[in-house]
């Protein structure tokens, strides 16, 4: 049903393949640095999402299942008022110092993959579903 | 000195934006827009808003503005009459089963995701043809309808099997035409 932008998409398919690695590198450190260098969880989740949007641009298929997708990032939004909630509220912030900063990496890598999920859902469905 | 040449760059590509007639050169120039503001904030001491404008604005508003262009269509179909003048246009649109044929079209186009664009004219057919502008043309003749579609086309196929299948009551004949508008004609 949908075809692909040309015949010939083999340049985009290797480079694409060659940057699959650095791609999801680059992210997880833009998430996992972020509380001390630029960046965080919201770009590093950003450049995550480009992993499915770049497997989009190469094959045009959707066989990516946007209802599990959808069901994980409610899951995640949960986790991620829980988490703060029990953390600052329970006043363990107070109790073990120490935490804080294993804690900041936590949140940003929920919020990461909140991002990179919520991102690749509405490409997605702007792609293939999206109806006048 | 970098910081008044790259603003100026930016008013530059702005205006080449806005101006540009293609609208992909223009989603292009946006996104180069983007990249040169991101690395602006750079220089401005605010990496982590650079980054982001990075990401979103020069990458994925780009993908999603070239995604909707590729998307969004126009199908232009031609209604004519040569007795337009003495009929009004409720006598077309409404009520009729030729309205419902062209509804259905129209319902055709959307669900191929392409824009449906009725015109309804007087002029005759031959110039008609010969402009080119139309994907589509219908020509009414007192009770005779004719449907004239470019064989190149290949939604005319399927557009011509659901006539067939929907309007077998209609006194409607189906005709092609290629590049040098000879005509094929089919009994249907």
């Amino acid at each position: 049903m949908i075809e692909p932008v040309s015949k010939d998409t083999s340049i985009v398919a290797v480079i694409t393949g060659v940057l699959y690695p650095f791609i999801i590198v680059f992210g997880l450190y833009v998430i996992l640095n972020g509380h001390n260098t630029p960046g965080g969880g919201f770009q590093g989740g950003a450049i995550l999402a480009v992993l499915f949007i770049g497997r989009y641009l190469v094959f045009h298929t959707d066989d990516f299942s946007i209802h599990r997708a959808h069901l994980v990032e409610k899951a995640l939004l949960v986790v991620l008022i829980l988490v703060p909630v029990l953390f600052i509220f329970g006043s363990l912030s107070r109790r073990y110092p120490q935490w804080n900063e294993a804690y900041l990496i936590f949140m940003n890598l929920l919020i990461g993959f909140k991002v990179a999920l919520g991102l690749t859902i509405v490409v997605f469905r702007y792609a293939f579903f999206e109806d006048r | 000195m970098t910081e008044a040449i790259l603003l100026l760059l930016l008013v530059l590509l702005a205006i080449i934006a806005v101006e540009t007639q293609i609208l992909r050169m223009a989603v292009i120039f946006l996104g180069i827009f983007s990249l040169l503001l991101s690395f602006l904030y750079l220089y401005y001491g605010a990496p982590d808003v650079a980054i982001a404008e990075a990401v979103m604005a020069s990458g994925l508003v780009t993908l999603l503005y070239l995604t909707a262009l590729k998307r969004h269509r126009v199908y232009t179909i031609c209604f004519t009459n040569e007795m337009f003048r003495e009929v009004d246009d409720r006598y077309i649109i409404e009520g009729t089963r030729r309205g419902q044929l062209l509804r259905e079209i129209e319902q055709f186009c959307i669900s191929k995701e392409l824009e449906p664009q009725i015109i309804c004219t007087p002029e005759d057919l031959s110039l008609l043809l010969e402009k080119r502008s139309y994907d589509l043309i219908i020509r009414q003749e007192g009770d005779q309808l004719t449907v004239y579609g470019n064989q190149d086309n290949y939604f005319v196929d399927e557009l011509e099997m659901l006539i067939i299948m929907r309007y077998q009551d209609l006194n409607c004949k189906f005709i092609r035409y290629d590049e040098e508008l000879t005509l094929h004609e089919e009994a249907s």
